[in-house]
Formats: structure tokens, C-alpha cells, sequence
């Protein structure tokens, strides 16, 4: 079914906003996926990142309370939905699945040609 | 100090680009960044990273809007409306819509065209790398006089010896132009007169292409000869003509040294062949005279070389440097303004434009415009009221007047951008009768460079602004409440606009018909006037030493032929007789020379060009045994025949002067006889003094044939030709035709002031033909109670045709005078001109009463035959 494919990026920011529950905003997410990761990430990325996952229903949002900070910008809360959680373990079960099934043969390291 | 803010344009761009709903998110998260990296790594890379993170959310995703529920997504729903509106507009009213873009296209269709024709003539001679530094020698021969584009061969050398500034320059000697010869390759034999004889240093000033030979050598070696490509290929075929021998007059070889690219079309000169100078025998021409301006000169100046400095030194060199009194001028010209200013400085090497007329094509060109323009104004105005209940409706439901404004300038853009389709098309179509009227061979390719389809563009929206706003100025402006309560009619000052302007189109067009009317007669009248000898089925033919030798035999047997009644030789075509000569006559109060025009012809030259002579005789056998060619040219004694101006010159009667003696450059003799005044250049100028002389020197043979029967006697002279001058190339003009390109430029003028006019006035009719149809359907009713209460047809239509009428006359009295000055200024050019008259007036107020009465008259007649019923049982 189209829309439903979960890219290795979308699930890393839906694993991410897991982690940060009630703290999932752009900045928030970009930081903690960095930390994760180790790699350098865009907040041009997380945003057109949630932005896709929201439209699929992945993700739903809710702005904060007006602060002093950001300029008076509102935060933009991200939660995983429902629909989300199930993309995310299906992702993981085909994932496990697939790894009990992997000959441990294929995996070893070969040594010398062959 | 306070804290470093995120870049100011950054912010503001995303403000622009991002779509409104994700605004608030992304500004709050990238200013929270900034802050985070301006602590970790300085101010510089923070304001760096904050417009790399800006750029990176300008992706599709943030471009599409399909979020928004902002403002600006209505403005887009509404323009989309605007043309979806206008469209169905144009679709309704067709007869409107094709009217206003038919218009329109015929308007920018004349501009395209125009502005085609004066890129072209601008970019003369620009492919000349060193144009910059490139002049040419105008000669004035006396202080006061036309210069002439010519000079000493002198000059040139001297200037490249002694003056540091002269870099290099070229001597032109023209010989095709003074009389055509033959060249020969093998068996093919040809007439040619396009061949120059130039220094070597030819293709160190001009640019032309050269695809074969050396461009700093190919020249220098007597007996040389470069030529075209067309040459070529018309010479040797495909073969390869380098080092082959080509024969000039059947006398001298010359070898081929190099080939050239054929000459571009923008070029001021053209020419076939150019041959070495070092090939010139005869010392007349090798050494350097400074007594004979028979050359065309070019220099190229040294970069940052002052122009006035050289031309102020010449006199003194040319002083140091002659023996002889020199009351010459030299002047320096530069080589962009050959084609364009070339200062009336005639025998120039071919005839060039005059900026003059490329400005009187764009003024014309911008006349049809406006009167296109006004057209769409009119219409747009006129229909206004069907147009008034949306305008109110969409006031009432929130427009302000900037949207309505936009709505129908919008509009007016919408139609002249498919006028500008139909222009494209209609020039294509027009093209090739359009370069026939220029003399410019056009190609679509020319139409459609860049440059001139951004013109046309450029065009365009001058024509959708000039023509949309006071449309857009007036409809946006009604107000909703008026509009909407019931009958709306137009406004009293919106007629008497509207009335002015068809006036304005009336003004332009009655103008053009007049100017076009004026040009025609003067041509008329320039063709007709007696010119002092009879030009009518004389044939001009090459004359060829082969010819001369055997020429009492040659004349015999061609004059038995029964339809050849004069033959006689002559050094040119009485047509068009160059100046060149000055004479002094003994025992008269003049002691200064003459100078006039002369020209050399046989003694049966009178009869048979059947002039008048005033006093004396012409030549006799006598005259002509006294300067044979045999004889050393001191012992020559030479009999002069001069026209009534020259005698005048000297104050004494034609009685008077004959007889008497006189020196005409070098040549001993006397005076016989004074012929009447006849026209032998355009009649721009006064006749001049003119001589004729015997010397036995011929160019061309003029032969007169009968007029009956012209297609067989030429065939039948051609026969004779065959037989009895074999090598000489039957290559015939008629004198007539030949006299009727003197004013090729003028008849130019004529035709497209013709062409011009007639769209002129049809555009202008299509205007009011749309502007009647409109007035008349809203007087429907007041013409169905006329009717009913006992008004006839006839009545009514004048009555509908009576406002009209009043338009033309007003626009008739403002065009006539106006018409009148303009063209008295063109026509007071013309020594000899005829009056302007009462018939331009006549014709032009004929012309136009006529056509705009059949489009009014079409409109009210419908009216005026409708059954009143009709109109008027509703309500």
C-alpha cells in the first residue's frame, strides 16, 4: 500500500520522538538524533521528515505555550500515533524475523580468497 | 552589546517561501539552533549555518502550499478567475475579441517589421574588428560644396609616411564601377563590374573573410587577384582555383591568390574581385597624383589617435608635398557612420541609407501602434457596461479597486500577447514582400533573433500598458451601487474621450494618406517632366575595343536593321553625368575655373538622344580627325560643347561664347556649340555646368530602338550583336529604367507610406466599426420610437451617421495643415518639384469618408431596417 513504506530515516525520527516523549520537537529531535546516530543531521531534514509522517498519519503535533524563548515561537510537540507505533514494530518484526532466519554460515568471516 | 540576531534577509526570505502553516515551527526551531550554535561555534559559522538551514527548507515540500488556508492562495484562486472571466469574454463576443486582436496584430506586425529593418541597418559594417579605429576620406573639392567620398591616390601613402598617428590605410580604385569588362577562364567569358584594385594592405583594415591564400600577401604580387566564393564556384566549379590564371579585357593574366567568403549582406561595400594595385601599368595610376580624386580611402588610426590633429595637418602636407594650388578639404569620416550619416557625400562606393528615413519608419511604425492601441481603449470602454454588473458584484462581495485595476490590465495583457502571435504570424506572411519593399533580402532567421522577439515582447507590453489603463483606470472606478440599482450608462466624458481619440486615429490616418499622395505626384512628376532629351526604349550596352576598331561597319549594319533607329557611343549614361572636369575661357571676366560635369560622346550624340542645341553646331567629322588618338595629345585640339549653365557662369550669352577659346583640364580647344539644359542628375539638384567632350574614349553604346514591337526587335538586335561582337556579353539596361532608379529611395518611401497608410486607415476602421456596432445596439431603442413615430430609414441613418461625420471633419481640419507643413519641408528638397496642391487634401477626406461611412453606415442601416417591434416590446 502506498504511503505506508517506513524509510530508515522516518523511523529513526519515530524512534527518537519515542525516546523523548513529552520533549519531541525539531530542534529537540535533531539534537538527540545526532546523539544517537553520531552523523550530522539538517533540521531541514527532521522537518520535511515529520512533516511526511504526519501526512501519513505516523505522527500527530500540538503547538506548546508561548515562551520567552525562541523568539516567542511556539514549540511544535510531535507524538507518535497509534498507527506510528504499528508501522514501527512492523518494521521491527520483519527485521527480527528476517535476522532468525539468516544462515549462520553466510555471516561468517571468511578468511583467505576464496 | 546585544545578542547577535539571526541574518535579517534570511528570515525574510523564509518568510516569503514558506508556506504560512509551518511558518511558526520552523522559525521558532531555527532561531533556537542559532542560539544553540552561536554558543558552540561563533557568530560567523551560526549566521552561515542559519542560511544553509533556510535554503535547505526550500524544497518542494514547502513550495506546494497544499496546507495553506493563508491569504495568498485566494489571490491565486482569483487570478485564475480574472482569465477564466476574460477568456470567456473574449469567447462571447468574438466578432470583439478578433477585432481587437486583429488590430493589435496588424499594428505590432508593421512595428516588427520596421524595428527588423532598422536593426539591420544599424548593424552595418559591424563585423569589422577594427571599426573603431576605421575612417574614410571625404574630399570637399571646393570650401562650401557636398564632399565627395573619394580622393587623390596620393594621399594615402604620404599620410602612412609621414603622419606617426596613420597605422595603415587602403586605396580603392572602383575600376568595375567606371566601366565593366570581361574575365575569362578557359571557354567561359563573363561581363563583370564588381572588381576593386587595393593595396595590399586590404586585410589588415577590413575583416572580411579570407578561406584561401595569405591575408598579408595575397595582394602584393602584380597581377594578383583574390575573389569570392560565388566567383569562384561561377569560375572553376568545384575545382580549386588557387594559382589558376583568370584574363581580364581578353588582354592580361592575372593569378588567383586567394578566395574570400562571399560579402556580407551589411557590408557598405560589395564586391567580386580584388586585384593587387602593383598589377596598375600605366603610370597614370602608379604614380602618386594629387590632381585626380578617383580613389576611395580608408585609414586605420593608431588607438587613442586624435582624429582632429590628423585632419587639421593634412593641408600642410598635402601643401609640402604638391606643386599645384590645392583648395581641397580632407575630411575624416568614421567608418560606423558610412551607411547611416554618411554626410550626403555622394560617389561613395555604393548607395547608403540616411538615418533620416530610418527615423520616419519609426515614427510611422509608432503611429500604427497608437492608432491600434486606441482602438483596444475604445472598445475596452465602450463595452464597459456589460461589464459593469460584474464589477459590481464583485465590489459588493470585496474586491478592492487595486484587484479590479490588476483584473483589467490583466486583461488588455491577455489580448495583446495573442496579437503578438497573430503579428509573428502576419509578418512571416508579409516577409517576403516586405524585403522586396526594403531592398533587404529578410530571412525567417532574421525574424526570429532573440533581440527582435525581445523587442516585440518589449513592444507588447508598452501596447498592453498604453491601451489598458485607461480602461482599467475607468471600470475599476464605478461604483457598486450605481452599477448594481438598474440602467447604467456610460459617461458623458467617457463618449467625448472616446470621440477624441477615433479623431486622434482619423488625424494619423488622413496625415499618412496625404504624405503618401504628396510623394506619389512629386515621383510622378520627376518621371514625367521632359528632361531635356528622349530617355524612352534607348538601350544601354558595353562598349569593348573590339567594338570601336571595326565601329563604321559595326554602326553600318546595325543601323540596317529596321528597327534600330540611332546608334551612338558615349563615356556614360546621360542619366547620371559625374562632375570631375573645370574649365577656363579666354577673353572673360572670370578668372577662375568652372568646374562642371562632362561627359565624352560621339558627334551623332544630339540627334540621337534628339536634344536642342541653343547656339554653334556640334561635332563634325573635323572635330573628331583633330583628336585622334594617333596624334600626341599637346597637338590635339579639342572642340567643346557646354550646356546653357555652364555658359551662364561666365555671364556672357550662348551667341556669344562660341568659338571662343578654352582649356579644360589639360585639353586645348574651343567652344562650338551650346546645348539646351537638360537633366542629367535626380532632380533633387539644380542642373549643373556640363561640357561635353570628343575625346575618343567610350564606355557605353546607347542604341534607339522603335517601341512597336519591343520584344522582337530586341530579339533581332541581340542576333546582330551575336554576329558582329562575338565576345562582348549582350548586357542590356533601358535608360528609362535606369533614370527611374535615381529615385529608388523615394519610391521606397512612397510604397510603404502607401502600405502604411492603407493599414492606417483600416485599423482604424476596424475600431469604429466595433465602437458603431456597440452605440447603435444601445440606441436600439430610441431608434425603434423614432421609427415608430413616423422616422424614415433614410433619416436615421443619417442621423446615426451624423456624429461620425463631424469626427472626420474636425480630424480633416487639424490633418490637412498638419500634413501640409510636414510635406512642404520634404518636397522643398527638390529643385524641381511640383505643388502640392488641393488634390492630397481632396482624396485623403475622399478616401476616408468613404471607408469609414461603409463600416458606420453597415451598422446604422441594420439598426435603422429592424423592425421597431423587436426592441421594443420587452418591458
Amino acid at each position: 500500500m502506498k504511503g505506508t513504506y517506513l524509510g530508515e530515516f522516518e523511523e529513526l525520527v519515530l524512534l527518537c520522538i519515542g525516546i523523548l516523549g513529552q520533549e519531541a520537537y525539531g530542534v529537540a529531535i535533531k539534537l538527540e538524533l545526532e546523539k544517537q546516530t553520531g552523523r550530522k543531521i539538517s533540521i531541514g531534514a527532521v522537518h520535511a521528515s515529520t512533516n511526511r509522517l504526519e501526512e501519513k498519519g505516523y505522527l500527530k503535533s500540538e503547538f506548546g505555550s508561548v515562551t520567552k524563548q525562541r523568539g516567542g515561537k511556539r514549540k511544535k510537540f510531535y507524538f507518535v500515533t497509534v498507527f506510528g507505533q504499528k508501522a514501527l514494530k512492523t518494521s521491527m518484526e520483519l527485521r527480527q524475523r528476517m535476522w532468525a532466519q539468516v544462515q549462520p554460515t553466510a555471516f561468517e568471516v571468511k578468511l583467505g580468497g576464496s | 552589546m546585544s545578542t547577535p540576531r539571526p541574518p535579517r534577509l534570511a528570515r525574510a526570505l523564509l518568510r516569503i517561501f514558506c508556506d504560512a502553516a509551518y511558518h511558526e515551527e520552523l522559525e521558532g526551531d531555527l532561531d533556537e539552533l542559532f542560539e544553540l550554535n552561536l554558543a558552540n561555534m561563533g557568530r560567523r559559522r551560526a549566521a552561515l549555518r542559519y542560511w544553509a538551514d533556510v535554503f535547505k527548507h526550500f524544497n518542494w515540500f514547502f513550495f506546494s502550499r497544499r496546507h495553506s488556508y493563508g491569504t495568498q492562495q485566494n489571490a491565486f484562486t482569483m487570478w485564475a478567475n480574472y482569465f477564466k472571466i476574460a477568456f470567456r469574454n473574449l469567447i462571447r463576443h468574438k466578432r470583439y475579441a478578433a477585432l481587437n486582436v486583429l488590430g493589435l496584430g496588424v499594428g505590432m506586425a508593421c512595428s516588427l517589421l520596421i524595428m527588423l529593418y532598422g536593426f539591420h541597418e544599424l548593424s552595418y559594417d559591424n563585423f569589422h574588428e577594427k571599426a573603431d579605429r576605421l575612417f574614410v576620406v571625404h574630399t570637399e573639392i571646393l570650401p562650401g560644396t557636398d564632399p565627395i567620398a573619394s580622393s587623390p591616390n596620393a594621399l594615402v601613402p604620404h599620410l602612412i609616411r609621414e603622419f606617426p598617428e596613420v597605422e595603415s590605410g587602403v586605396r580603392i580604385y572602383n575600376r568595375g564601377g567606371y566601366s565593366p569588362f570581361t574575365v575569362q577562364y578557359e571557354e567561359q567569358v563573363y561581363k563583370e563590374d564588381r572588381l576593386f584594385h587595393v593595396d595590399s594592405t586590404f586585410f589588415n583594415l577590413f575583416s572580411f573573410e579570407l578561406l584561401r591564400g595569405n591575408r598579408e600577401t595575397c595582394l602584393t604580387k602584380p597581377r594578383s587577384i583574390v575573389l569570392t566564393e560565388e566567383m569562384s564556384k561561377k569560375y572553376f566549379g568545384e575545382a580549386d582555383p588557387m594559382g589558376k590564371l583568370l584574363r581580364l579585357d581578353n588582354r592580361t593574366d592575372y593569378q588567383v591568390t586567394g578566395v574570400m567568403a562571399d560579402i556580407p549582406v551589411n557590408s557598405h561595400i560589395h564586391f567580386d574581385f580584388l586585384v593587387s594595385y602593383a598589377s596598375f601599368t600605366n603610370s597614370f595610376f602608379r604614380e602618386e597624383r594629387w590632381d585626380n580624386a578617383s580613389y576611395t580611402s580608408y585609414l586605420l588610426l593608431r588607438p587613442n589617435a586624435s582624429v582632429q590633429s590628423v585632419e587639421a595637418k593634412i593641408p600642410d602636407m598635402v601643401t609640402r608635398s604638391s606643386d599645384q594650388e590645392q583648395n581641397m578639404t580632407y575630411l575624416l569620416n568614421r567608418f560606423e557612420d558610412i551607411h547611416l550619416r554618411g554626410m550626403g557625400a555622394s560617389f561613395g562606393l555604393e548607395p547608403q541609407n540616411e538615418m533620416r528615413y530610418l527615423y520616419i519608419f519609426g515614427v510611422i511604425g509608432l503611429l500604427i501602434l497608437v492608432v491600434a492601441s486606441v482602438n483596444y481603449t475604445n472598445l475596452a470602454t465602450a463595452r464597459a457596461v456589460h461589464r459593469a454588473k460584474e464589477i459590481g458584484m464583485r465590489k459588493v462581495m470585496g474586491a478592492y479597486r487595486k484587484n479590479l485595476f490588476s483584473q483589467f490590465m490583466g486583461e488588455s495583457f491577455m489580448v495583446v500577447f495573442m496579437a503578438i502571435v497573430v503579428a509573428l504570424g502576419l509578418s512571416m506572411a508579409a516577409l517576403s514582400s516586405f524585403s522586396e519593399l526594403a531592398d533587404r533580402p529578410f530571412g525567417f532567421a532574421d525574424l526570429l533573433q532573440t533581440r527582435l522577439l525581445l523587442s516585440l515582447i518589449g513592444v507588447g507590453l508598452i501596447v498592453g500598458l498604453m491601451s489598458g489603463i485607461y480602461p482599467a483606470l475607468v471600470l475599476s472606478g464605478y461604483r457598486p451601487l450605481l452599477v448594481l440599482k438598474g440602467s447604467f450608462k456610460n459617461s458623458k466624458s467617457g463618449v467625448l474621450i472616446r470621440k477624441l481619440l477615433v479623431t486622434g486615429q482619423f488625424i494619423i490616418s488622413m496625415a499618412l494618406i496625404i504624405g503618401t499622395i504628396v510623394i506619389f505626384n512629386q515621383i510622378t512628376f520627376m518621371q514625367e517632366k521632359t528632361l531635356g532629351y528622349n530617355n524612352k526604349n534607348v538601350m544601354i550596352l558595353p562598349m569593348s575595343p573590339s567594338i570601336m576598331q571595326g565601329y563604321a561597319s559595326f554602326k553600318a549594319e546595325m543601323l540596317k536593321e529596321p528597327g534600330v533607329l540611332d546608334l551612338t557611343m558615349v563615356s556614360e549614361s546621360p542619366t547620371e553625368i559625374n562632375g570631375g572636369y573645370s574649365i577656363n575661357i579666354q577673353d572673360t571676366d572670370l578668372q577662375d575655373p568652372v568646374f562642371l560635369a562632362g561627359i565624352r560622346a560621339d558627334l551623332d550624340f544630339v540627334d540621337a538622344m534628339q536634344m536642342d542645341l541653343v547656339a554653334g553646331s556640334f561635332f563634325s567629322e573635323t572635330d573628331i580627325k583633330n583628336v585622334a588618338p594617333d596624334l600626341p595629345f599637346k597637338d590635339r585640339r579639342f572642340a567643346f560643347v557646354l550646356n546653357e549653365s555652364a555658359v551662364k557662369q561666365f555671364e556672357l550669352s550662348p551667341e556669344e561664347v562660341i568659338g571662343k577659346r578654352a582649356k579644360m583640364n589639360g585639353r586645348n580647344g574651343f567652344i562650338r556649340g551650346v546645348v539646351k539644359d537638360f537633366h542629367f542628375a535626380s532632380m533633387r539638384q539644380k542642373i549643373m555646368p556640363m561640357a561635353i567632350l570628343p575625346d575618343r574614349d567610350f564606355n557605353y553604346l546607347l542604341l534607339r530602338i522603335s517601341g512597336q514591337q519591343l520584344e522582337s526587335t530586341i530579339a533581332k538586335v541581340q542576333e546582330r550583336w551575336r554576329r558582329l561582337a562575338p565576345n562582348v556579353p549582350f548586357d542590356y539596361q533601358f535608360m528609362d529604367v535606369e533614370y527611374d532608379t535615381l529615385y529608388q529611395a523615394d519610391q521606397r518611401l512612397s510604397k510603404l507610406f502607401g502600405v502604411f497608410a492603407i493599414l492606417a486607415i483600416f485599423i482604424a476602421c476596424f475600431g469604429l466599426f466595433g465602437l458603431v456596432a456597440f452605440t447603435t445596439a444601445q440606441k436600439a431603442r430610441e431608434i425603434g420610437v423614432r421609427k415608430v413615430l413616423g422616422a424614415s430609414v433614410r433619416h436615421l441613418v443619417l442621423l446615426l451617421n451624423k456624429t461620425y461625420a463631424q469626427l472626420i471633419l474636425v480630424a480633416f481640419l487639424l490633418a490637412g495643415p498638419l500634413a501640409y507643413f510636414l510635406m512642404s519641408g520634404w518636397i522643398s528638397e527638390f529643385e524641381y518639384r511640383t505643388s502640392i496642391g488641393i488634390t492630397p487634401f481632396f482624396w485623403s477626406l475622399a478616401a476616408t469618408v468613404l471607408v469609414a461611412f461603409a463600416s458606420v453606415s453597415f451598422q446604422s442601416l441594420k439598426a435603422a431596417t429592424a423592425n421597431p417591434v423587436n426592441v421594443l416590446k420587452e418591458e
